[in-house]
Order: structure tokens, then C-alpha cells, then sequence
């Protein structure tokens, strides 16, 4: 900062002395030291002047000296800069070195900047480059796998889905458990908008920030760099900066690719002849004899005559029909993005002009997600003090859903869970359908309902800046986020009548959020002699508004009409608002001696609406420092070790992501979460529907980190070791009530837990040649998550189909039942049903359950009391992975460029449910292949139990049976590019041209029987982390692509 | 703009309101807010957990009256009597029943308050007081009793809250389970005072002094108090004659199925009301895909064979079209089918059983013989007090199937058949046992 000013102070300077001075004008070319190819756009300034010129194509450059000067500077990213004194000689050559040490990188912090070799905050950085050309939505996903301590997965494969970003764990029971976004300085709003129930299907309002805009995403991950951010930032902040206007020549660029994607796994299903077999097995173990009366029934004619059965899975089995309704489903499916930039300006206003759109069919057919956004951000100078400017974006898109995961009309469920022993369509062309299951036909389900959603988001803000002192600058940021989230949903007739009523029904939901922001700081910067000092105070004001709409109807004059307009009954009309607001105070002292010794300390003071009045204010405080070793003069000897740092830091932040009125008993006239009406036979209603916790107040965070940044051979190497212990009091947690007081949950502080973990990065240039480059990125984070204290005396909590909150153990922890493995014989069931009766004392005792038979399942009796109880169930696997990175390599040789990123989780566990069901054998739903191998008297040698109708004995309950290890590794990004010489581009006239090829996902390592073990069917519930039901895969993705630059 | 705000309005800025709901200290303080109050008890019985969905199926289907034909594995241990302790929907039974008499405490607790004039203080607490009556009473029928029945020795009860949740010091408050018996003393003060309460003047979608008299007469039944039980109901039945507003009349045999198609028919004592914005799931979990339904359950063979020939009732509750469901709850989307909270069939057999338990044959073989003609059957000439037993009963079934009777009677006739006579009382959720700290009990067995 401190140079900046100074660089500025000499700009003034000098525009006053130069305005009537002579000019020389100099040329000549600048090529890069590596590999002599021409740089084009490199910055080349007189010193302190305002004025500058930018090298074109071929590297040449042209420049006016004023008389006076002859000191020129020549600066481009990535290179060291150079000084040049001019002399008698028109033409100077120069070569640019490029600059390893990354340690000087700039940093984004909150309000401010640093270089990552005076920073005393755990912080990671990745830039443009590090995500250019890869097909992905969201800056989230474009995190996985780089960035060390984060932890990213997407939840689904679903088109513009949501994704789960965790900072160093998951700090946090049921609040909001996603980190603070920050664009251009303004927090946004993140999560999901969707009204509209589809499974767990859900939007992610991030996917609003075009990747391509993005110049450089710094994730704040701890206390130190964090807290500034205070009661949001307990989860990590994730700050991200667009790309600006740059003074010289205005280029363009145009960037396009385009691919297709295919599903990563299918997973085999049993044939018709085979399911009808299995089928009648089931309903024959379920009554191997049934009297009723005088009459006894063995036989499936007979049992069908009582109802016991389908009729239609009477006949012989191989007379069956087969449908592979996965292959029906999963399609190769385009994938395109288009991108243009107007990069440019002068020394009074600079300008970055952007336009893209994406466009994506997801692989599930139905599916689709396409967005087009623009943006202008723009900066002016209006005088040596005064600077103005803005961020300006509005986007659209426009994604086409499908019902997902937990719901049976979706596309992947009904191809997993409906019958494969009928046609897909009938003869007469209608969908083929089991007239005994309500499960659609995936065909139908892909194809009939309309699902529209469109998110329309203007998000902009202004700045202005001014220089009241030399050292002291006043800045002001107004930002306003606007969203208009419109969802529609039509269901013809033509569907499975379970899924819509005879005459159709529609849905339509609008969303609509103003987020307004007003920040001012004042920043004080100052050197005299060794010692630097850098103040920064400000305040701030938000206030979130939304409005919901939510209308449906039924009955419609055919199925051309989709809108409500044409239902005949109208079946919900209700509409709803809330707000809150956040009022805060901030300031930060940094103070360092010879940039050697650092020194920091921030507070924020923030105030919500939230929390009752008496319980709004929290205090977030974080000292850090950092000591540059390398710099002392004892350690001068050691030339190779260029950089040794040690940094710590100590902090709180906090969580306020509950509830808009979380606090507050209230008594309410809607239950939004059956969404019904409390009204009765047509008189108004009110219920109480919500009890509060007046005490309740933020969740908190202490932080403390220490860290080693070591920099070998000039930084060539770096290595940063951080270690960390995070831990989190006062928990917003929904605690269970005893159903008895009339409620179930209510939000309160109660708990606390911990995370503590170490964190690897070593980034390595391998090899730095003229013709061939390699550098490594290799990142490694051990996190271990634990519950220390629970509510209610630390009482347990069950959440999700199997996941378990206990003290002691991590969040997203299973419990379950413990299989010992199946029964092969009455006698052994008959012993073990003696001894329930012996050690209970009661005569009616049973080990398991009274229809328990040879082929299903023995379960542990975990207390030894004899009897399978609910007491019996244990803790079998978390969620929580041992530790997760990714291994990123880039290679170039001459023109071409290769990169490869690897990400990797292991040691965690996934509760795979989508079995319970598709393994079951219990119903008339498909069952996956692996059912083969079920136990018959003459295949005994297995694990999978006998099939068996309704499944007497509970065999899919929640046991290891489904927990499975979730631990991949998989080849994240493969990408190889090919650039045109500058001499050729040249002639073409074009500044730069590449073309190039990438896969995503192309390899997958892993022993997960599911579609993917990147899956989280419940993402934004941390407890129930790890579930995998009906979950949508992720897209292996080829893309081919083209950047030119003009 | 936004600094000046900070000053003497940065509390203001603060203080935001919700927009859908009302402080709990202002919501039921006036008529209008009482009002919709007791709209919100009324809307308890209509949540899922409750009347609408499984309170009403699964004591007709964990006994012989229906079978499990669906996907549910919820259900399908309901249906194979093998419940386990966690299972979500017993717990949403429980949480939903216990969530009404919340609903209920908090308008009995704020109604005396009120001072308008216009304010029909008596009415409100009488309703919400023969509510509660029936919420205890329908968590000590699936919940309480003994395994060899119900008003036996040592039956076990569930925990009594008469006061309202009002916030988290009363959440917070631990409270065990009572006796049968005692839980049975709260039940019959709840009604005895809301008897001499409520009206006779309100329409059958709400409770009036009937419906209470008629509801006492049904715990009664319960808690073998013969002689109060055929009083009550005859106070009911006599009703009928009476010119007041409330002229009960069964329907005719040839229009059965129209007391299930058309609204609050002559026969109709209470009649939870439902319609197209305030809709039920019931025929949705009946109905098959083709008609829009999800094929959960279907009626029985055993319940279709228990039809005597050319009995009219019997298409309704095992229909022909569609196949093996039932006509009581026809409507799938929206599902405005009512449900029937008390019928004045059910008084007449409440009768019939009564009279029959005290010897009187006679009296006992007229109310049945009313049912039975009414059906298109032959008058039963049932002799001895076993015979006319049987014969009641059977009629109970019948009668009530689908209403979510059945169990509930076969406890009371010790006949519900199971072998492991501790599944008689469905398992405690295993969410109550460990949010209440262990305070509430789990039932043996489980």
C-alpha cells in the first residue's frame, strides 16, 4: 500500500511539472527471457508518469519520452519488472524475466489487499488462469480440488445444481454451514431460491457469477484473515474479484468451446425374466402358506385371488419383457460457452466489457441449464484524489429441472425403481407402465412435465474514493443485489395420474430478494523509517428484503395452457415477506518493522436483526502475526532456503445464518413446511407455530493457527504448513423436543465442537526451460471434526436416513444396525429366540422379529440383552473424509500446453440408500443386478439376503449393510492447448490464438458401488452429509475449445 | 444516507417484523386471533400424522381390514406387525397428536381473557376441551392400555400437558408418563365440562354438545362403563326426536355411499371438513396409479369375505371400481373427501354393545337390527349375550371400516391376534424417549 501511495504521490508530481515539456520518442520489442516469444500488452510507463503504452501482437511497442525523464519501466504480471534508463538510442530490445517468487502475489483480504509475503492470515488464492476453459457453472466447483482446506462437492450432477463448499471443516450443526461470498467487496446472497419441491433437486444462486469474469478468488480461512467478516464468516470467506479495465490498447477477446458429456457409471439392473423371478420369490417367501378359513393358499394364482399379489407377475418369468430404462434415461448431452471481453482504457477511465452465455443439457435427458450474462465494470479518475467506479452484472438464466433424488416421479429414480419387465411403450405408442406401482415411466417423466426456471440478477455497485491526506483515503461502496427467481411448473395428463391429476396441475412460484449495502472506510497508511503502519476503520449497513408468491391449481382445459389462469380449482394462493438487517462497525491495525516483523489485529463489531433485542451485538476479534526468518541477516548464509516465515493467529468469528425471526415465539396462519393452510372449513386460522429461544444469539468460532511458509532455491519450491484448531461454542441447533410439548424443534445455542487439521500446499516450478516448463501444484488437508458437547445433557440426535449427532464423534457420523450376516437355518434362529426368552424372563421374547427366516439378516445385539432393539444400533462410518486434496501439474513444451488436476478424498464413508431400495427385494420395485446373487437354500454362500414381500424382518433398515467407503480419487480436469506463435498470430492478425481439448471427470477411482461418491443427496445439512439416494452422477465432459484475441 | 441512520435509528433498523405470524404475545389476546385459534386445533386433527393419513389407516391396516400393497417401508412394518421404535410415522402420529392438544391448551388457557362481548367464551373452551379429550384419548388408544386391553390394572398412560408450550422454560420441563387411569379422569373432566359448555346449535363440522356426549360415550366403551355408555348414547340417540337443530337420521341403505360423497349427511354427528385449498391425502394413498393414486393399501379379502350377501355397504368399503380399494375416500387431487369423526351408526352400536354387556338382550338386538336393516340385511335373531356379541362386533367392523376404528376394537375385545401380545401398544417413537431424556418411558418390548 504503502508504495502505491508513494508511486501516486509522484504522479501528482509529475503531471504538474511535465505539461509543457519536450517529447522523444523510443520503440522497439519485448520478449520474454524464457522463450524469446514476444509479450504482447506489457505495461510500459514512464516513471512517474500517468501515461503508458502497451506492447500490440508481435511484442513491438512505440513511446514518447518526455524531456526530462529517461527512466522507463516495463511491468507485466507474471514478470519482474524493469527499469530502463534511456539513453542516445532510439530502439531498445528488452527481455522480461518471470517472476517466481509467488509469495509476492497479491492476497484480496477483506477492505483491502496485502502480498502474500507480508500476510499473517491463512489465506489461498487461485487466478483467471488457474480456472480458465473448464466447463463448470459455478466458481464453486471450480475450487475443487486447488485450493488446500476446502473441501468442494457437488451434490448432484443436475445442471446449475448446488454445491457444498467446506473451509477447514464443517463448524456448525444447523446453521448455515456455506462460507460468505464476497464479489467486488459486496457480500452475496448464496443458496438456493427453489419453492418448488423436486426430490432434493436444488438451484445454487451462485452460478449467477460468471467463471470467466473472475480475475482472482482468495479464500479467507482463518480467524485472522476472516474476522473482519465477523458474524458470517465462521464458515470461511471466499472473496472474489472480476476482472477490470486496463490502461492501453483496447483487446478483445473471444473464447468458445464446445463438447458433450456422458454419465461417469450406469449401474447394472436386472432383466425382466429376472426381476419376474425374483418377484415371485418374494411374494412366495412372504406366504409360503396362508390359510384363511377352511382354505389354504400356497400357490401365486391363489395368493392373487387374495390380493397378496400383482396378477401381471403371475405368468412364467421368462415371458417377460426387458427394458433398460437407465439406458433410456442417460444421454451424451451438449455442452457449449461463449465468451467475449472488451478490455481497455485510458488514464482517466479504464473499462472491462463482458458478455457470455452458457448453454448445458444435463445427461439426464429433461435436464437442462443455460445462462447469459453481461457486465460492465468500469473505474474513472476524476481528479488526483478523486477515483469512481463500478461492478455492474445482470444475468439470466434459464435451466429446465427434472424431479430428482427422493421422489419417485423423478427421471433417475423412476429408471432405477420402476419394473424393467415392461415395454417402454405400448403398442398402441402410450408409455408403458406398471399398472401396480405409481412409479412413472422414466420416459414419461423426462418428457411430459414443464419444470421452468429462470433467475434474473442484477448485481451492481458503485464506489467512490477520495484522498482526504496524502496517507488517509475515504471510500464509499454502495451495492445493491436484486433477484427475481420464477418457477413454473405444468403436469399434463398425460402423466402417470399419480403424478398429476386427470386435467393437469400447475404450479408458479416467484422469489424476489433486494439485498442493499452501504459500506464506508477510512484507510491510513504511513512509513517512517522501519516502521509501517496501515489502519483501516469503517461501518456498514445491510438490509435483506424478500417476497414470496406461491400459487397452484388443477383441472385444465387440456394441455396446451400451462399458466394458473386456465385451473378451474385453484388450490393454493398464498404469499409471504421477511427481512433483516446487519449493522456494523470494523477496524484493522497492521503494523510492521522492516517488512520483516508483522503484526495485526482486527475487530468487528456486528449487530443483527436476528437476535432479540439485548442479544444483537457480537464482538469478533483476531490478532496475527508473521516473522519473515529468511530476512534476518544470520540466516543470509543459507541461499537456498529463499523464504522462511512463520505466522500465527488467534480469533473468533461468528455464524448467523439462521432464520430471519429464528428468535421469536410466534403464532402463524401458514405451515410452510407442509405447506397447508391452518384456515378450517373456510375460517381464518393461526397455529403456534414457531417456539423461540429469546437468548439467542451467534454461534462462535475461536480460531488459532500456525503456520510455516517456506520458500527454497529463490521460490522456486513453496511449501506453507498450517495447523489449525477450530472451535465452535453456542451452536445454532434445532434441538429435538419431546414431541409431548406440542413442538418438535426450536433454534437455540447449545453445544460445541471442534475441528482441528493441517493443511499441505507445495507448489513447485519442476522445470523452467526455454522450450519446456513444468510446474506442480500439490495441496493436502487432514481435518478431524468432533462433537463436544449436545444439548439436553448431550442427548444424541438423529438426523437424515442414518446419520447421527453423538458427543465424541464427528458431525455426519451413520449409525445403524451391525449385520453379523444372514441366517442359513431355522435351528439357528429357534436358539437364538430360546435365549431371548431365557435372558429377558418373558415368553413372547424373540431375538429379531416373529417372521424372521433362513436368508434374512442377523443383526448384532450390541447390549446383549438377548433381543434386536432400537438400542442395539452403533455408530458404523462418518462422512467426514481424512483428509481430501488434489494434485494439479502444467506442463508446456513450445506452443503446446497440458494440464492435469487431480482431487482426491479419503476415508469417509456414504450411506448408500438408493440399495435399501434397489437392493430391497421387498416390493415391486427394479432391482439393480447385484440381486442375483440373493440367498436361496441352494446359494447360501452370500451377503445378500433372500427376497422377500415387505420384508418381515427389516433387512433394509439402516445397517453397514449400505455404508459403504466413499473414498475417489478421480482426474478432475485433463487439458492440452496448442497456441499460435505471436509471429504467426501476427500475421494473422489476431494478438493471440489457442486452441485446445479438456475432459473433466475422465478417470474416477474408487470402490463406491453407487453412481458417484461425489454425492450428497442432502447438501445443505452437514449432519446428514454423505447420503446417497437417487442421486444424479456427475458428467465425464469433453470440451473443445478456441481463445482469440484481437 | 446509512450514517445517519446509525444514530438514533439504528435500533429502528433493527427491529424488523414478521410478515406471516404474529408475536406469541399478541397472538391470541383478541376474538379474532381466539377465533382463528380454534380454526388452528381443528387444523391439528387435519395434519398427516392425525385424521387424514395415518392415524386413520393404521389401525385398519396393523389389523384385518386392509393390506399393504405399496412402497413404504414406514407402512409395511405397520402392516407386518412389526414396528420398530424409530419408525418416523408412528412418530409423526405421536408429534401431530401432541402438537393439537398444544393447540388446544393455548386457546383453553388464553380464552377466560378475553373481554369482548361478542366473544362466545364457553363455546371456544368446550370445543377445545372435547378436542383434547379425543387427542389423549386417540394417544391412549394406540399409545396406552395394556396389552390384554384397555381400564385394566397398571395400563399405561402418556404424559398429561394441560398447560400451553409457551416458551422454552415450559418446552424444557420434564413430564413422565400417567396412568391410564389417570390420563381417563383428565379425558372425562375435559368432556364433562365441555358437555355443559357447548351448544346444541353448531353444524356438523364442528364439535357441539353432541359430539361430546357421543365422544364420552366412546371412552366409556373403552373403560367397560357399560351403564354410562348406553346412558350417553341413548341422550344422543334421543336427540334425534327432539325438534332442536340437530335432527340425526341415518341415511338410507340405498344412498350409503353418498354420507362419503356428499358432505355432512343427516347421519353425520362431527365431519372433519376438507376442500380444495385445505385438501387430504387419504384416497391418494388408497387410489391406484391409473386413477391418480399411489396404491399404498387396499382393502382386504379377509374384511371383502366378512360381507354378508347382498349387504349395500360392502361395495363401498371393498369396491369393484376401482378394484379392491373403497369409496369412502374417493377424490384424489384435490382430496376434499371429509372424515368421519362420529356417526350416529357408531352411537346405535355403542349402544347395542353396552346394552348387550348389561344384559340387555333386547335393547341390544334393536340397535343392532337398526344398523343391519339400514345395510339391507336380515334383523339378526342373535339369542344368547355371546351370539349378539359376535354379531356386534362383526357389525363394528363393518360398519366403521376405514375410519380407524378397527384395532382399537380388537384391543378392547383382547382379539387383535398377535402373538407377541407387547406389540398390543404401538412403540413409544424412539425420538420422544430420547428427547424427553428418558423421562418418557418406552413400552415394554421395544
Amino acid at each position: 500500500m504503502k508504495k502505491i501511495l508513494l508511486i501516486f504521490l509522484a504522479v501528482c508530481a509529475f503531471a504538474l511539472n511535465s505539461v509543457y515539456a519536450q517529447n522523444k520518442k523510443i520503440g522497439g520489442r519485448v520478449t520474454s527471457s524464457d522463450d524469446g516469444l514476444p509479450l504482447p500488452g506489457v505495461s510500459i510507463k514512464v516513471s512517474g508518469a500517468k501515461t503508458g503504452v502497451q506492447t500490440d501482437a508481435d511484442g513491438s511497442y512505440t513511446l514518447n519520452v518526455p524531456a526530462g525523464s529517461n527512466t522507463i519501466v516495463f511491468s507485466f504480471i507474471g514478470y519482474l519488472p524493469q527499469t530502463l534508463t534511456v539513453g542516445n538510442a532510439s530502439t531498445y530490445n528488452i527481455k522480461l524475466v518471470s517472476d517466481q517468487k509467488t509469495l509476492n502475489d497479491v492476497v484480496v483480504i477483506g477492505y483491502g489487499s496485502t502480498s502474500k509475503r507480508t500476510s499473517t492470515g491463512a489465506t489461498s488464492g487461485l487466478k483467471a488462469a488457474d480456472i480458465a476453459d473448464r466447463p463448470v457453472t459455478g466458481l464453486d466447483q471450480s475450487l475443487q480440488g486447488l485450493v488446500a482446506g476446502v473441501q468442494v462437492t457437488s451434490a448432484s450432477g443436475t445442471p446449475g445444481g448446488a454445491v457444498t463448499v467446506r473451509v477447514r471443516g464443517v463448524s456448525t450443526i444447523n446453521a448455515g454451514s456455506q462460507p460468505l461470498y464476497v464479489v467486488d467487496g459486496t457480500p452475496i446472497q448464496t443458496g438456493s431460491n427453489s419453492q418448488i419441491g423436486f426430490g432434493n433437486g436444488q438451484t445454487n444462486a451462485l452460478n449467477d457469477i460468471n467463471p470467466n469474469d473472475i480475475e482472482s478468488i482468495d479464500v479467507l480461512k482463518d480467524a485472522a484473515a476472516a474476522a473482519i467478516y465477523g458474524s458470517r464468516a465462521s464458515n470461511g470467506v471466499v472473496i472474489v474479484t472480476t476482472k477490470r479495465g486496463k490502461t492501453g490498447r483496447t483487446n478483445i477477446d473471444l473464447d468458445y468451446s464446445t463438447g458433450f458429456q456422458q454419465t461417469t457409471k450406469t449401474i447394472d439392473a436386472l432383466t425382466g425374466p429376472q426381476y419376474v423371478q425374483l418377484y415371485q420369490d418374494g411374494v412366495l417367501n412372504r406366504y409360503p402358506t396362508l390359510t384363511i378359513g377352511a382354505v389354504t393358499y400356497n400357490s401365486l394364482p391363489d395368493l392373487i385371488t387374495r390380493g397378496l399379489s400383482r396378477p401381471l407377475l403371475a405368468a412364467d418369468p421368462s415371458t417377460y419383457p426387458t427394458t433398460n430404462w437407465q439406458d433410456q434415461v442417460f444421454r451424451s448431452a451438449p455442452i457449449s460457452n461463449y465468451n467475449m471481453s472488451i478490455n481497455g482504457g485510458n488514464e482517466k477511465t479504464r473499462f472491462n466489457i463482458t458478455s457470455g452465455f452458457f448453454d448445458q443439457d444435463g445427461i439426464l435427458k429433461g435436464s437442462s441449464y443455460n445462462r447469459f450474462n453481461m457486465r460492465l465494470n468500469l473505474d474513472h479518475t476524476i481528479s488526483d484524489k478523486f477515483k469512481v467506479g463500478t461492478s455492474t452484472s445482470f444475468n439470466r438464466s434459464v435451466s429446465t429441472r427434472i424431479n430428482n433424488d427422493n421422489n419417485i416421479y423423478g427421471v433417475l429414480s423412476s429408471a432405477i425403481l420402476l419394473s424393467p419387465a415392461i415395454n417402454a411403450y405400448n403398442a398402441d405408442g402410450t408409455y408403458g407402465r406398471d399398472v401396480y406401482s405409481s412409479v412413472e415411466n422414466p420416459i414419461a417423466a423426462y418428457t411430459e412435465p414443464v419444470n421452468i426456471t429462470t433467475a434474473s440478477r442484477l448485481l451492481s455497485n458503485m464506489y467512490g474514493e477520495y484522498k482526504l491526506l496524502p496517507s488517509l483515503t475515504f471510500r464509499t461502496n454502495f451495492a445493491a443485489d436484486y433477484q427475481i427467481f420464477h418457477e413454473r411448473r405444468f403436469l399434463p395428463s398425460t402423466l402417470n395420474a399419480a403424478a398429476a391429476p386427470t386435467n393437469g396441475s400447475a404450479i408458479e412460484a416467484y422469489y424476489s430478494d433486494l439485498n442493499l449495502l452501504n459500506e464506508n472506510t477510512l484507510t491510513f497508511n504511513k512509513s517512517f523509517g522501519d516502521h509501517s503502519i496501515n489502519f483501516l476503520a469503517g461501518q456498514s449497513w445491510q438490509k435483506d428484503n424478500n417476497e414470496t408468491l406461491y400459487a397452484s391449481g388443477t383441472n385444465f382445459p387440456g394441455n396446451d395452457i400451462e399458466r394458473l389462469s386456465a385451473a378451474a380449482v385453484k388450490t393454493d394462493a398464498s404469499s409471504a415477506g421477511s427481512s433483516s438487517t446487519l449493522v456494523s462497525f470494523f477496524g484493522r491495525a497492521n503494523y510492521d518493522y522492516k517488512k520483516r516483523y508483522i503484526f495485526s489485529a482486527t475487530l468487528r463489531s456486528d449487530a443483527s436483526s436476528r437476535f432479540a433485542d439485548g442479544h444483537r451485538y457480537g464482538y469478533f476479534p483476531a490478532v496475527s502475526g508473521a516473522w519473515i526468518i529468511s530476512d534476518e541477516s544470520f540466516m543470509k548464509s543459507m541461499n537456498w532456503l529463499s523464504t522462511l516465515k512463520v505466522r500465527g493467529s488467534w480469533g473468533q468469528t461468528g455464524n448467523n445464518f439462521v432464520n430471519d425471526f429464528a428468535s421469536r415465539t410466534l403464532i402463524g396462519a401458514y405451515n410452510s413446511t407442509a405447506a397447508q393452510s391452518i384456515a378450517y372449513s373456510g375460517v381464518a386460522g393461526l397455529y403456534p407455530s414457531q417456539l423461540g429461544d429469546p437468548n439467542l444469539t451467534w454461534e462462535k468460532t475461536s480460531s488459532t493457527d500456525v503456520a510455516l511458509d517456506f520458500g527454497f532455491l529463490n521460490d522456486r519450491i513453496t511449501l506453507s504448513v498450517d495447523a489449525y484448531y477450530r472451535k465452535t461454542n453456542n451452536l445454532l441447533a434445532s434441538l429435538p423436543l419431546a414431541g409431548s410439548t406440542g413442538f418438535t424443534t426450536y433454534t437455540t445455542n447449545v453445544g460445541s465442537l471442534e475441528n482441528k487439521g493441517l493443511e499441505i500446499d507445495l507448489q513447485t516450478v519442476n522445470l523452467k526451460g526455454r522450450n519446456f516448463s513444468w510446474t506442480t501444484n500439490f495441496n493436502i488437508s487432514f481435518n478431524k471434526n468432533k462433537i463436544l458437547s449436545l444439548a439436553n445433557n448431550n442427548t444424541p440426535v438423529a438426523a437424515g436416513f442414518g446419520s447421527w449427532l453423538e458427543v465424541g464423534q464427528s458431525i455426519g457420523s451413520f449409525r445403524g444396525y451391525k449385520v453379523l450376516g444372514l441366517f442359513q437355518n431355522q435351528a439357528e434362529i429357534d436358539q437364538l429366540n430360546a435365549a431371548a426368552k431365557t435372558k429377558t424372563g418373558s415368553s413372547t421374547a424373540l431375538y429379531q422379529l416373529a417372521a424372521t427366516a433362513p436368508g434374512d439378516i442377523k443383526f448384532e445385539d450390541v447390549n446383549g440383552d438377548g433381543v434386536i432393539t432400537s438400542a442395539d444400533q452403533k455408530i458404523l462410518g462418518s462422512a467426514q473424509p481424512s483428509f481430501t486434496g488434489g494434485f494439479n501439474n502444467n506442463f508446456k513444451y513450445k506452443s503446446f500446453d497440458l494440464s492435469m488436476l487431480w482431487q482426491f478424498s479419503y476415508g469417509n464413508e456414504i450411506l448408500n440408500y438408493t440399495r435399501s431400495f434397489a437392493e430391497g427385494m421387498n416390493t415391486i420395485y427394479g432391482q439393480f443386478a447385484t440381486t442375483l446373487d440373493r440367498w436361496t437354500p441352494t446359494n447360501t454362500n452370500t451377503s445378500m439376503p433372500r427376497a422377500v414381500l415387505g420384508d418381515p424382518n427389516s433387512n433394509n433398515r439402516v445397517s453397514d449393510r449400505f455404508i459403504e467407503n466413499g473414498s475417489y480419487a478421480r482426474m478432475k480436469n485433463l487439458s492440452l492447448g496448442f497456441s499460435l506463435p505471436s509471429d504467426l498470430a501476427a500475421k494473422l492478425h489476431v494478438r493471440k490464438l489457442r486452441i485446445f481439448a479438456a475432459a473433466q471427470n475422465l478417470v474416477t477411482i474408487t470402490d463406491y458401488k453407487g453412481f458417484d461418491p461425489e454425492v450428497s443427496t442432502f447438501n445443505s445439512t452437514p449432519a446428514s452429509a454423505g447420503t446417497d439416494f437417487l442421486t444424479a452422477p456427475q458428467a465425464k465432459t469433453f470440451t473443445f475449445g478456441v481463445n482469440v484475441g484481437f | 444516507m446509512p450514517a445517519l441512520l446509525l444514530g438514533t435509528s439504528c435500533k429502528k433498523t433493527l427491529d424488523q417484523q414478521p410478515q406471516t405470524s404474529l408475536d406469541a404475545s399478541t397472538g391470541y389476546t383478541t376474538r379474532q386471533g381466539i377465533e382463528a385459534g380454534i380454526s388452528g386445533v381443528y387444523d391439528g386433527l387435519q395434519q398427516t400424522g392425525y385424521m387424514t393419513v395415518n392415524f386413520l389407516i393404521f389401525p385398519d391396516l396393523y389389523a384385518d381390514n386392509l393390506t399393504w400393497t405399496g412402497t413404504f417401508p414406514t407402512w409395511s412394518q405397520v402392516f407386518n406387525k412389526s414396528v420398530l421404535a424409530d419408525n418416523t410415522d408412528i412418530a409423526s402420529i405421536w408429534n401431530h397428536i401432541n402438537g393439537t392438544i398444544n393447540r388446544a391448551n393455548n386457546i383453553i388457557a388464553a380464552a377466560p381473557g378475553i373481554t369482548d362481548a361478542a366473544f362466545l367464551k364457553d363455546r371456544a373452551i368446550g370445543e377445545c376441551e372435547t378436542i383434547r379429550a379425543l387427542a389423549y384419548f386417540d394417544l391412549i388408544r394406540m399409545f396406552g392400555g395394556s396389552p390384554t386391553g384397555y381400564n385394566q390394572t397398571g395400563g399405561l398412560g402418556v404424559p398429561l400437558r394441560l398447560k400451553p408450550t409457551l416458551n422454552t422454560a415450559d418446552a424444557n420441563e420434564k413430564v413422565a408418563r400417567s396412568s391410564e387411569a389417570d390420563v381417563y379422569t383428565q379425558i372425562l373432566k375435559d368432556l364433562d365440562d365441555a358437555i355443559v359448555k357447548l351448544p346444541l346449535t353448531i353444524s356438523a363440522g364442528r364439535v357441539n354438545k353432541n359430539v361430546a356426549i357421543a365422544l364420552k360415550a366412546r371412552v366409556q366403551l373403552y373403560r367397560q362403563a357399560w351403564a354410562d355408555a348406553e346412558t350417553l348414547t341413548t341422550q344422543v340417540i334421543t336427540s334425534v326426536n327432539t325438534s332442536n337443530a340437530l335432527s340425526y337420521t341415518l341415511v338410507s341403505g340405498g344412498s350409503y355411499g353418498t354420507i362419503y360423497t356428499s358432505k355432512n349427511s343427516s347421519e353425520s354427528i362431527w365431519e372433519l371438513q376438507f376442500g380444495a385449498t385445505d385438501a387430504n391425502n387419504i384416497a391418494f394413498y388408497y387410489y391406484p396409479t391409473s386413477l391418480g393414486g399411489r396404491n399404498e393399501i387396499s382393502s382386504s379379502t379377509n374384511m371383502r369375505d366378512a360381507f354378508e350377501t347382498g349387504d349395500l355397504r360392502k361395495n363401498v368399503n371393498f369396491s369393484t371400481t376401482p378394484a379392491s380399494k373403497q369409496l369412502k375416500y374417493s377424490q384424489v387431487n384435490p382430496g376434499v373427501d371429509d372424515v368421519m369423526m362420529m356417526r350416529l351408526s357408531e352411537v346405535y352400536l355403542t349402544r347395542a354393545e353396552s346394552r348387550a354387556m348389561l344384559g340387555n338382550l333386547t335393547g341390544a338386538l334393536a340397535d343392532l337390527n337398526v344398523i343391519r336393516l339400514r345395510a339391507g340385511l336380515v334383523a339378526s335373531a342373535a339369542a344368547t349375550q355371546a351370539d349378539l356379541l359376535a354379531a356386534i362386533r362383526k357389525e363394528r367392523r363393518l360398519e366403521l371400516a376405514h375410519e380407524g376404528q378397527r384395532f382399537f376394537d380388537l384391543r378392547r375385545y383382547n382379539q387383535t391376534g398377535l402373538t407377541q401380545t407387547f406389540r398390543n401398544l404401538f412403540p413409544i417413537p424412539q425420538s420422544e424417549v430420547i428427547n424427553s431424556g428418558g423421562t418418557v418411558v418406552q413400552n415394554p418390548g421395544y
